[in-house]
Parts: C-alpha cells; structure tokens; sequence
C-alpha cells in the first residue's frame, strides 16, 4: 500500500507526521517548518499553499483563504459562518443549494472554491512535503479532525482527500490522536486521562481509559467553533475600538488589508501574552495617517477573553458527568493545542481539578500528528512491538436518531457508543397498500428532532404492497470507525432489499467530487509548469553566472583577446538584462536563450581557451546556491 | 424467610425498573452474559477484561482471524453488551428482564414487533 502518512489538518496551521523504524517522524516543509500554515492564496500567476500564502496575505487579502476549517460541512446561512464572515477579508458566498462557497480572482476571473476543495490544497501540500521527505509517492493517510465534528463535517474532510486524488485510511480524532501521542511510551498502569484540545478554531474534550495499549475513550464533548482565533478577534475588536476613539472618522475595517494586519499583530500579542504580561503592538501605517501603538496587558486579555474562557470548561464537566467518573478519578490532565499555552486556561484547569497540575510533557503542536501518525502504521501494517498491541476504542460524539410522531427524536445511536457500530430498527407501513416510508435522520442531543441537525432524509421504496402493518422493513445504520453513518434497509417478510434514498444537501455527489478532482489535477500541472519555469530560469542565471567569474579569472583574462571579452560581455549583458526587464518567460524560453549562449555565443568563445571544465567546476558550486535558493525562494 | 419472599415479590412488581427495562432491546437475540463469556455474577473487572480480549481480537482494525465482514458484524455486538453490562443501572434493568421473564412476555419476540410507525409522508404509489 505504500507508506501511510499521519496528517493534522488544522484550522489555522497542519502537520504531518510518519510512523517508521519503531519511531515517528515529524515531516518539515520546504521553509523547514514543522508546521504549514492553513492557507492557500492565489496571485496573478500562480497559486501558493502554506507558508508563502500566509507571507503575502496582507498584501493580497481578497486572495488570500484561511479558516476554511470553521466552513467545511456547514451551510451559508449557519450564524457561526455569518458571524466569521465578518472578519474574512475573501468573500464567502452560497451556492444553489445552501452550501457556503469562497470566491477569488484568478487570472482576472472570478472563481468559486468549495471549502473542500481549499482543504484539498492544502492536504495536497502535506502530501508534497511528506513525498520530498520520503522520496516516494504517497497515496494513503489518515486525517484527524475535531472529536466533536458531525457527520457533514467528517465527510468533507473526507471528500477533501479525494479531491486531492488521496485515498483516506481513516478519520481520527485529535484527542484520541494526542492520547497516542501521550500515553504510547507510558508503561503505566491502568489510568484515567482527560485530553483538553484547544487548538486555533476547535475545542474538544475526551476522557480515556489507558491501559496496555488499549485507547478507550469514554466520552467526548467539545465545541467545533471555539479556539485561538476567536481570542484573536477578541484582540482585533479591542484594537480596532482603540482605533476608533484615537482618530475619530478612521474605520480599520474599511480596508481588508488593515484588518489583515491586525490579525497578524494580535496573533503575535496573543503569544507572546503568554510569556510576558505585558506587550505593545505597533503598526505603523495601519490606515494612511494611522499609527497604532497600544500597550495590551495580559490582565486586559484575558478580561476580553473571560467568557470564552469560562466556556471551556463546560465540555469539562460534561464528559465527567457522561462517563460517570469523579474529578478526582483523572490521574492526568494532558494539554494540546497552541491556546493551552495560555496561563489563564492552565489556572483555570488547575483549579478546577483542585490543584492538580496539568500535564504538558508532550509537544501542543505536533501531538495530533504524532498519534495520527501512529494510527496510521497500525493501519498500514507495519510491524513493530511499539504499536502491536495499540488498539483504539473511539465513540460517537453526536446521538443519531430519526424524527418519530410529533417531532421527537428516536434515538438509534446515543453519543458515546463504541464505533464502529451496527443498528438495526424495524419500521412498518401506517397505511394499506403503502409502497413507500420517508423518515428523516438527525443528529443531537435535544429531546425534538426541530432542534437538531437534519442529516437527510431517507425514502423506502420498492417493496409490494401490503395492508398496514404488515410489511417489516429493516433499516440499518451503520456508523464507521471514521464516524461517518450511512443507512441500508431490507423489507423483512417479502424478503427484498428496500431502495433507499438519501437526500443529504451537505455531502458532495461521486460527480462533484470527480469533478473537483480533474481541477485539482490542473491545480497540479500548473505547478508542475511553475515550477519547471523557475527551475529553467535558474538554470540560465547559474550559467550566466558561472561565465562572468569565468571573465573575472586573471589568468584567463590575460590570455584572453579583447574582441572575445567584449563579445562575451556584452551577450551575458544582454540575457542579463531580459532576465531582469521582463516578467515571467516560460521554461522553453529560457532554455531556448541557454541553448543559444552554451552552443553560439559565450560556449564556443570558452572553448576556443579550453576552460569548458572549469566552467563546468562554476556551474557545479553554483548549481548548490542556485539551489538552497529554489528552496528558499 | 418470609420477610424477602415478600419484599423479592415487591421489587417484581417495580413499576419503574419494569418501564425502564422495557425500552431497550439488550443483546437482541443473544444474552449478554454468554456473549461476553462471563458468569451472571462476574463482576466489573472480569467484564471489562473480557471486552477489552473480544476487542482485541475481533475489533475491524485488529481483527485476527482476518475476515473483516464477520469482525464488523460482531465487535459492535460486544461493544454493545460491554456497555449495558459495564452501566450498573442498565445492567440492573437487564438482570431484572432476565430474572422475570414473565412479566416481559413481548421481550423475545419484541425484536421482531414493529416499534416506530413511519411519521408521515405517506406515499401511494
């Protein structure tokens, strides 16, 4: 199957991790980070994924797409999608059918992305990195996503594998994930440990049970919209109320670009808040005329952040009261996410669990990763004493039921039921000669199904006609180890498969996802020819180079005639000077201009003075520089 | 003794365990106790311990025999009798069910009793 890769597609930056040779890797980029921004950007002649597109988003912000996590498998119309529009600086629009789609300007065109093509990219960046590090094709991973997300968000996130022509093993979750990551060296007994996630966009609880390999989770709880991006824009209105008062008439907002900056800037308070108590940001030229600089006190963060704080430990007690087991019953609390560096949460824990001290021993950044890194050697096959005996026992975050007689909920499968799992119910006709039943699904955890989240709706059809009450039509729900259900249904008495039909507005049809493929491919050759135009053009320059230290050589200067120097200069000069003056060429260009200089004019010059070696010495050395600067470009 | 006789008769009579014992299907066909393989009186440790061996080697990642189908139509079957089991208040209702069979005549044939009528949307093809 190939190697299997661990991924950790965050809300604002992903990491991606390899199980081999007893031991997980930590896969850095190209820029040698550890961790790729979340963002995917489009410029006028390319796009850019990771750390590149978060560079220049604050130059080009319509451009520039981040948070596409808080987007993935929800509909335009949810509040929590209305609410963050008002911070982005792209423009989100729906679809015909609900669906939230984000818009850019391609080459001058207008172009609507879905939310699982933007992710797509971007686990297509982790797929590139994972492949240069491993110097093989990579064509399986496993993805984790927030414990808490449902089941139109877990098949998004799937649906992005596809899109991006990778095959997804499985749907982790990120505490299960970070579990791993904490308790696979532990040779301890038996223990009760509550993962605290908060990450930079979700927030998910879960309580485990560890005990010789075996990851058993016993309740999960969370919220898939609360993380180190919501403190920020907590920061940013503080910062842009500043604004206001300072330079009356002066709106932050107005400009994309200023908000952009401010983001960046109250990132960069938000962390270092955690060390210092206090830190200044400054921004000069905020808006024209605009200079901010502020002081910002961890005592005034944390009061602009109180409620969100107070928040986190809902889920907390939610998933003690769900598996019935006392605060002081949890032998560790383990931290993960970048926000958990934030003193207030460690105090906060600390003293809700009576002073028990929260564990921060494995990394807050790279856990998630790790542990889906080491699922995804269980997974691939690969053999090894660490991760014989690793088995994991994950639940269902969400109840699934169906909508019975006056709109209450049934439930089928109650959250925390060990996945994979299997339900059967048996449904009958109301009426006589009935030929076909609607019900329709939902997922929640409110006593009316109105209250919930419709999943679809599923018709039964196809059976004969019988009097009422007669007809016995099971209906299967099968939940997955990836937490993603889907529903199948036999007429029991006349023994035929019922057809059903799920009519579900958030998931992608096989058609969609097909087609979004085909895009991503181009998406591929066009920085496949990127990338051949930068590799060319380099070539040229090494060459050009190479020829002038050539004419800086006393020795050979001296053997030189005057008329070769000239000419020899002036031909450099003149590629040098298209290099420079011109835009972007393509690769047959400047191979074309190469072949031109090595075969007509400065080649044979050279050769006439017999230092083709050295030449070929100065392109070698060269040819190191040229490229650490491909890498650093 | 005469005294429990009457008080074993009043605990039948329970209106509360008996409705709350009602609305489950347990382990359907089979008892959760055999399916587990432990004795009636086990207790937790021993119950866990048997899930945790079952998991082991019948959950769909491990799955040892390697018939993956049979593993996915079983391990939830475990997965579900370790939860009504390892639950003292469902397996209290189940202990109930099973030392009162009498008063749950619809228990074994409940599986096969319609339960939920369709809500609406009636269709006439």
């Amino acid at each position: 199957m190939g190697p299997v890769v661990g991924v950790d597609l965050g809300t604002t930056y992903s990491c991606v991790a390899i199980f081999q040779n007893g031991a997980v890797e930590i896969i850095a980029n190209d820029q040698g980070n550890r961790v790729t921004p979340s963002y995917v950007a489009f410029t006028d002649s390319e796009r850019l994924v990771g750390d590149a597109a978060k560079t220049q988003a604050a130059l080009n912000p319509a451009n520039t797409i981040y948070d596409t996590k808080r987007l993935i498998g929800r509909q335009f119309t949810d509040p929590l999608v209305q609410k963050d529009m008002k911070l982005w600086p792209f423009k989100v629009v729906p679809d015909s059918s609900g669906k939230p789609l984000i818009q850019v300007t391609v080459d001058g065109a207008k172009k609507s992305l879905t939310p699982q093509e933007v992710s797509s990219m971007v686990l297509g960046k982790m797929r590139d990195t994972a492949e240069a590090y491993l110097g093989k094709e990579v064509k399986n991973m496993v993805v984790t996503v927030p414990a808490y997300f449902n089941d139109a968000q877990r098949q998004a996130t799937k649906d992005a594998g596809a899109i991006a022509g990778l095959n997804v093993l499985r749907i982790l979750n990120e505490p299960t994930a970070a579990a791993i990551a904490f308790g696979l060296d532990r040779s301890h007994a038996a223990e009760t440990v509550l993962v605290f996630d908060l990450g930079g966009g979700t927030f998910d609880v879960s309580l485990l049970s560890i005990d010789s390999g075996v990851f058993e989770v016993l309740a999960t709880a969370g919220d898939t919209h609360l993380g180190g991006e919501d403190l920020d824009a907590r920061l940013i209105q503080h910062l842009i109320g500043i604004v206001k008062k300072k330079y009356p008439g002066k709106d932050p907002t107005t400009s994309p670009a200023a908000v952009q900056k401010l983001r960046r800037e109250a990132e960069r308070a938000k962390r270092a808040l955690s060390t210092k108590t206090e830190v200044r940001v400054e921004i000069e030229g905020l808006l024209p005329g605009v200079d901010l600089s502020e002081m910002v006190t961890r005592a005034k963060f944390e009061e602009l952040c109180a409620d969100l704080f107070r928040q986190t430990l809902l889920p907390v007690e939610k998933v003690l009261e769900d598996a019935a087991i006392s605060k002081s019953d949890v032998s560790e609390v383990v931290l993960v996410g970048g926000s958990t560096r934030i003193p207030k949460v460690r105090s906060m824990l600390k003293r809700f669990f009576n002073g028990k001290e929260p564990n921060t021993s494995i990394n807050p950044d790279e856990a998630v990763a790790f542990g889906a890194a080491v699922q995804a050697g269980v997974l691939s096959g690969e053999r090894d004493k660490k991760i014989q005996d690793l088995l994991l026992l994950d639940v269902a975050p969400l109840t699934l039921g169906i909508e019975t007689t006056g709109g209450v909920m049934a439930a089928i499968i109650p959250r925390n039921t060990v996945i994979p799992t299997s339900k059967t119910k048996r449904y009958t006709t109301a009426e006589d000669g009935q030929v076909a039943v609607t019900n329709k699904v939902f997922e929640g955890e409110r006593p009316l199904s109105q209250d919930n989240r419709l999943l679809g709706t599923f018709e039964l059809s196809g059976f004969p006609a019988m009097p009422r009450g007669e007809a016995q039509i099971d209906v299967t729900f099968d939940l997955d180890a990836n937490g993603i259900l889907s529903v199948s249904a036999r007429e029991v008495t006349s023994g035929t498969e019922a057809k059903i039909t799920i009519q579900n507005a958030d998931r992608l049809s096989p058609e969609d996802v097909e087609r979004m493929v085909n895009e991503a491919a181009s998406y591929k050759d066009a920085d496949a020819q990127a990338l051949g135009r930068v590799e060319a053009r380099v070539r040229l320059e090494q060459y050009v180079h190479a020829c002038r230290k050539l004419l800086k050589d006393v020795e050979l200067r001296n053997r030189m005639l005057e008329e070769d120097v000239l000419s020899a200069t002036s031909d450099l000069d003149t590629v040098d000077a298209w290099l420079d003056d011109s835009g972007d060429h393509s690769a047959a260009e400047y191979d074309e201009r190469l072949a031109e200089l090595r075969d007509n004019s400065v080649g044979p010059v050279f050769e006439r003075y017999d230092v083709v070696g050295q030449l070929h010495r100065a392109r070698v050395g060269l040819l190191r520089v040229a490229a650490w600067r491909t890498v650093c470009a | 003794k005469k005294k429990s006789a009457k008080e074993d008769a009043m605990q039948y009579k329970d209106p509360e365990r008996q409705e709350a014992a009602e609305k489950f299907s347990y382990c359907e066909h089979d008892n959760c106790y055999e399916l587990l393989g432990v004795e009636p009186t086990a207790g937790p440790i021993p119950i866990k311990r048997a899930y945790r061996r079952l998991a082991a080697e019948y959950h769909p990642d491990k799955c040892s025999t390697g018939d993956v189908e049979y593993c996915r139509q079983v391990f939830p079957k475990y997965a579900n009798a370790y939860e009504i089991l390892s639950s003292t208040e469902m397996r209290k209702n189940y202990n109930y069910v099973l030392e009162n069979p009498f008063e749950f005549p619809g228990f074994y044939f409940k599986y096969s009793r319609p339960k939920y009528a369709p809500k609406s949307d009636l269709r006439f093809v």
